[in-house]
């Protein structure tokens, strides 16, 4: 097992089909062009005419190269990040390349010197902004790394842990068979949650870690705990952050289960609508009981999760209506394949 | 020395069958009955104040009630049984522990450790009042009255009033409260 303090996320490329990712390159690349035009101008007037020199060979290639990229991401993802990112450099270097006959016809002249200068501009610019995207990683591995040490912490806190041998050895004399169940359940998923799992998994991995959970708690709570699973078609291949769902049912149970006496429902809705995969839990809502801390630490984490994984594409929310806690994740729908 | 007679309150049921077999393990060094189990602390009242149990083995986190109000409630019996905690939770030990509560078991419980728990507690000691609130100053869900062998629980809500005069206090509840 590779040590917990090892926090930083392995360098990747950036989604190249993510909204936000695509809204970040467009962005970054003309505030660059803004600054280089400002400092290649002396007076205002030079300014706007400089600024509309450079937009007007910058724009087709920025709008080509994004379209290449966003056709390209599932190869690119295959790569190693030093290889995709020497990739990404020559896609813009071709662009460029390519598109420097044009240049001619918005009055460049077309020589050696010019294209040797647009592409080392090119050059310049794609390294800034993938230097960027590097440290935005290193800025959200805290998040990475604290959500496996909460994962495993979680896994090991006293309550859970203890409770559940305490119920195993309740069964070793009478029901060996079910002992064994248990304790099979018990290690598989602590083999799951100690694992490095900081990239994408597919969602049917994480809903058999969360039936592995639940089975265990059934053990304890039995009738109390009742667990509704509403899954649509075709979602155990999308791809979702781990540990998305184990630690919202695991929520679920302390805050929604465990405080009554009377049997209690979770609810697990999951479907595909289009492109984006929607997840809903809910559970009982008790208000006498929301001293119990810990449910809005593991909420922020998932939160930033889906925000690194999936920029401003991903949402979750929270709400209580009619004595039910509602949690709903949307993110896009994502296959490996 | 007759039989301690002994009450398990626990919410979960694996909990509860796994002190039986612990107390079946202890039976041979020291002798006790069980007089009931519960699932929850307003059943487990009920229980110990009828069968005038000599020592709860009693769960924290239950729903409901928690066992640290569960044993503030026993005070008011004539007789208090002594309390044995035993819970997963070790945040309250050390508190416990401090104000010498008969004592404080960690699940899982080992049949030895049991063992010398209900040994103090058939030597007669018991946990003092002021010790319950120490170690949970949450305020009570319910009110209690002991007589003969019952005990009436009420639970605390704003619809509930009490009134006290020449030495009486009358409590006014709505039904189903």
């Amino acid at each position: 097992m590779q040590s917990i303090r090892q926090n930083d996320l392995p360098d990747a490329l950036p989604d190249f089909r993510n909204l936000g990712v695509i809204s970040r390159i467009l962005l970054s690349v003309n505030v660059l062009a803004l600054l280089f035009a400002l400092a290649r101008s002396r007076e205002i007037g030079e300014f706007a005419e400089k600024v509309s020199e450079i937009a007007g060979s910058l724009e087709p290639i920025l709008l080509v190269v994004v379209i290449v990229l966003y056709a390209g991401s599932t190869l690119l993802e295959r790569l190693a990040y030093l290889h995709g990112l020497l990739a990404v450099f020559a896609v813009v270097l071709a662009v460029t390349a390519a598109l420097f006959p044009f240049q001619t016809l918005l009055g460049g002249s077309g020589g050696w010197r010019e294209l040797a200068w647009s592409l080392g501009h090119a050059t310049l610019g794609t390294g800034a902004i993938a230097w960027y995207f590097h440290l935005r990683n290193r800025a959200f591995s805290p998040a990475i790394s604290e959500a496996r040490l909460q994962a495993l912490q979680a896994r090991i806190r006293p309550h859970f842990l203890f409770n559940t041998l305490n119920a195993v050895l309740s069964l070793i004399r009478k029901d060996p068979k079910r002992a064994e169940g248990a304790l099979e359940d018990l290690s598989a998923l602590f083999r799951t949650v100690m694992v490095d799992n900081r990239q994408l998994i597919a969602l049917g991995d994480e809903l058999s870690l969360c039936r592995q959970y639940l089975n265990l708690e059934q053990l304890r709570l039995g009738e109390r705990l009742r667990v509704d699973w509403r899954l649509g078609p075709a979602i155990e291949e999308a791809l979702v952050p781990p540990m998305l769902l184990q630690p919202l049912v695991e929520n679920a149970v302390y805050h929604g289960i465990e405080p009554g006496i009377a049997p209690g429902v979770i609810e697990v809705l999951i479907e595909r609508r289009d492109d984006r995969l929607w997840l809903q839990l809910a559970n009982p809502y008790h208000e006498d009981y929301q001293h119990r801390q810990g449910n809005h630490m593991a909420l922020a984490n998932i939160r930033e999760r889906l925000q690194l994984h999936f920029d401003v594409e991903a949402s979750l929310d929270t709400r209580i209506a009619d004595g039910r806690y509602e949690i709903g994740i949307t993110m896009p729908y994502r296959t490996s394949l | 020395m007759t039989p301690l007679r002994v009450v398990i309150v626990d919410d979960e049921e694996p909990a509860r069958n796994r002190l039986l077999e612990l107390l079946e393990d202890c039976r041979v060094e020291l002798p006790h009955s069980i007089a009931g189990e519960a699932a929850n602390g307003v059943e487990g009242l009920q229980i110990v104040a009828a069968a005038q149990a000599e020592v709860v083995l009693v769960d924290i986190h239950m729903p409901e009630m928690s066992g640290i109000e569960f044993a503030r409630h026993l005070q008011i019996l004539e007789r208090p049984p002594a309390v044995i905690f035993v819970t997963a939770h070790d945040r309250y030990a050390v508190e416990a522990f401090e104000v010498n509560a008969v004592d404080y078991l960690t699940k899982p419980v080992r049949a030895s450790r049991l063992l010398t728990a209900l040994k103090k507690a058939a030597n007669g000691a018991r946990l003092a009042r002021g010790v319950l609130e120490s170690i949970d100053p949450a305020p009570r869900r319910y009110f209690s009255v002991a007589e003969r062998g019952r005990m009436t629980l009420v639970r605390v809500s704003s619809r509930n009033s009490a009134t006290c005069s020449c030495g009486f206090i009358a409590i006014v509840w709505w039904r189903g409260d």
